[in-house]
């Protein structure tokens, strides 16, 4: 819950987190050591210095590690758990719905389970996302369009296979498909980010929706022209949130973009954990006002109304979270005292602002 | 101690210079960045042995898409063996997946379907025109926004032909004709300039006559369709300029601060212009 100094209460929803393993015990082969050093770079080029961790560390961190992090210092109220498989980079795989259903059992009331599928599996994929609905009764899934798998280097959301499985998720009732587009893809000399495939799928699926994490960067331009003629296309922040940090200004010229091309209802807020901390993400999210030229250039503004929506009531309105009785729910627990103790020991003024330059 | 008319009738062995390799591959540039890869920073160096040069670059990611390494290697391969003096050009890229592949591939000849048989189904000409597109737009967005700002509407913009644009480059100024007086634009020069050649090796009209501001395909704005289009292009900017902050950060996380010769500053101005 997010607290600002007039006393409003935000409820947050962390759209997109992992408990990963890439220690090098996990590691399979030099792909799965690239892998992590690549995640470990971003996580340092646009962390705020103080929140940089080690990398021994981001190789593998522990439950109550994430915990903390989300629920008590990250203002956090719920978190979807996004698993990436990754097998052929990692031998027991890189965040598994069973290692991420370790964290669901830790704190059943605040984290959300989605599984994932991979199309090229055929048969045994299929019988294998009956099974996570059987025994989790997931409302989403993460897809990895990159993901290698023996000789395959990608696949795309329009494959008739795509398709097989996306039709399966509309009978099983898992409406929410949350995509992230790699760098690799088959065949490699099409453009990597390329987010067509999301256009097609997303028109023949309607009652399915599309999260594009990380709002197709970097094929942003093409990923707002789509997502403003599809209903059911949204935009994940990760991996476009963190400039808020080292360049604000850019961050505000996206942000402008993406609300005058899809508006605030269909931004989800995602801190892509343990890419970056919710702490300060947030924090600099909520202080951030629009410049005025952006404002009347694109005829749009960042109020609470949209803060609110984009930090946890779309995500809310995806996963069928009645948002009252949430709060009430976990109001008392021990993980939202931890929060308010902390949040009451740092008094609201040294949060920095964040100042944009014109 | 040898005459010194017999030095002179030794013959020269052939060869080049490290500033002449540097020249040479000015103009290869990262194509989702539009921007040459010298001044990002991600030339690591350049070894000259005589008429032997090796061409040594590194990219922001361990991930950098494959089709676009193989294409800056490509283009730094082919440059460098155009020059003369040179007798085998070598290039080589550090820290990435498929570094093995791209490296001996592009020394080899080899086109990117071939070097990475069974993955790539075609070559990668039409990922070069798909960011050419993009460059070229970007640099048009650049100027129509100044021409806005200096008090341009849309008919004005529309009815501007090629021959009304003159460009002094060494003042990076831009000059408009229009109406029997000149309209004269600071600091657009050079991105002026970058504009008409991106236009001309898209194989885009650009006769005195023909429109100064025209779409992807070569065809003239409607009236009324500015607007829109410019969106769109203003959002093509937004994301090149975006990226190349993405990949200039990432670049320096991982390599540390990169000292290349002839290197310009990676820094965009706060408008969010690409030089």
């Amino acid at each position: 819950m997010y607290r600002t100094a007039d006393g409003e209460e935000i409820f947050v929803v962390d759209g997109h987190t992992h408990l990963w393993d890439a220690s090098p015990e996990n590691q399979a082969n030099k792909y799965g050591k690239g892998f992590i050093e690549c995640f470990y770079d971003y996580h340092r080029n646009l962390s705020p210095t103080e929140y940089v961790w080690p990398l021994e560390k981001y190789q593998k961190y522990s439950p109550e590690t994430m915990i903390h992090d989300l629920f008590v210092k990250g203002y956090v109220d719920m978190a979807i758990l996004q698993p990436t498989y990754l097998k052929a980079f990692y031998k027991n795989g890189f965040n598994t719905i069973e290692q991420d259903d370790l964290m669901k059992r830790m704190q059943p009331d605040r984290f959300i389970l989605n599984g994932r599928w991979d199309p090229r599996e055929g048969e045994e994929g299929l019988k294998e996302l009956r099974r996570m609905k059987e025994q989790w009764d997931i409302k989403g899934v993460k897809l990895y369009t990159a993901e290698w798998l023996d000789d395959s280097k990608g696949w795309k959301l329009s494959s008739p296979e795509a398709y097989r499985y996306l039709e399966e998720c509309v009978k099983l009732g898992i409406t929410n498909i949350h995509v992230h587009k790699g760098p690799t893809i088959y065949p490699l000399n099409r453009d990597a980010f390329d987010v067509a495939d999301v256009d097609d799928a997303a028109s023949r699926f309607t009652e399915l929706n599309f999260i594009v994490e990380h709002a197709g960067l970097p094929r942003l331009e093409d990923f707002c022209w789509i997502a403003t003629q599809e209903k059911n296309v949204y935009a994940g922040l990760a991996v476009v949130l963190p400039f808020i940090q080292p360049r604000p200004r850019y961050f505000a010229e996206v942000m402008a973009n993406l609300l005058f091309w899809i508006g605030p209802d269909k931004i989800l807020f995602g801190s892509d954990y343990a890419l970056w901390e919710p702490k300060w993400l947030i924090e600099k999210f909520m202080a951030l006002e629009l410049p005025q030229d952006l404002k009347t250039e694109f005829n749009v503004d960042l109020t609470l109304e949209s803060k609110k929506k984009i930090l946890g009531l779309n995500a809310a309105q995806l996963y069928g979270i009645d948002v009252e009785a949430q709060k009430s729910k976990i109001r008392g627990d021990t993980l939202s005292q931890q929060a308010q103790q902390m949040q009451a020991a740092k008094p609201a003024d040294t949060m920095e602002s964040t100042s944009i330059s014109v | 101690m040898p005459s010194l008319d017999a030095a002179i009738s030794q013959p020269l062995e052939r060869g080049v210079t490290e500033a002449q390799v540097y020249a040479a591959i000015a103009d290869v540039l990262d194509p989702e960045l539009d921007q040459s890869l010298v001044k990002l920073g991600f030339i690591d160096r350049v070894q000259v042995e005589g008429p032997d040069v090796t061409v040594i670059f590194k990219l922001p990611t361990y991930w950098c898409a494959p089709n676009f390494a193989y294409l800056m290697a490509s283009d730094l391969h082919s440059q460098v063996r155009a020059l003369p003096g040179v007798r085998e050009a070598r290039v080589v890229l550090l820290d990435h997946f498929a570094e093995d592949e791209i490296t001996s591939g592009v020394n080899r000849g080899k086109s990117f379907s071939e070097a990475f048989v069974g993955e790539a189904i075609e070559d990668l000409d039409e990922l070069r025109r798909t960011f050419a597109r993009k460059g070229f737009l970007m640099r048009q967005e650049t100027l129509l926004r100044r021409l806005h700002r200096a008090g341009l509407d849309e008919p004005a913009i529309i009815a501007l032909r090629v021959t009304d644009l003159t460009v002094d480059e060494a003042a990076d100024a831009a000059f408009i004709q229009r109406e029997g007086s000149v309209i004269r634009l600071d600091g657009a020069g050079r991105g002026a300039r970058l504009y008409l050649r991106k236009g001309a090796a898209l194989g885009l009209p650009q006769r005195p006559h023909d429109p100064l501001i025209i779409d992807t395909e070569g065809q003239p704005i409607q009236p009324g369709g500015l607007q829109a289009f410019m969106q769109r292009s203003r959002s093509v900017r937004l994301n090149i300029v975006f990226n190349t902050a993405l990949c200039t950060g990432l670049f320096r996380t991982r390599y540390g601060r990169n000292e290349a010769p002839n290197e310009v500053s990676n820094e965009v101005s706060e408008e969010g212009d690409i030089q």
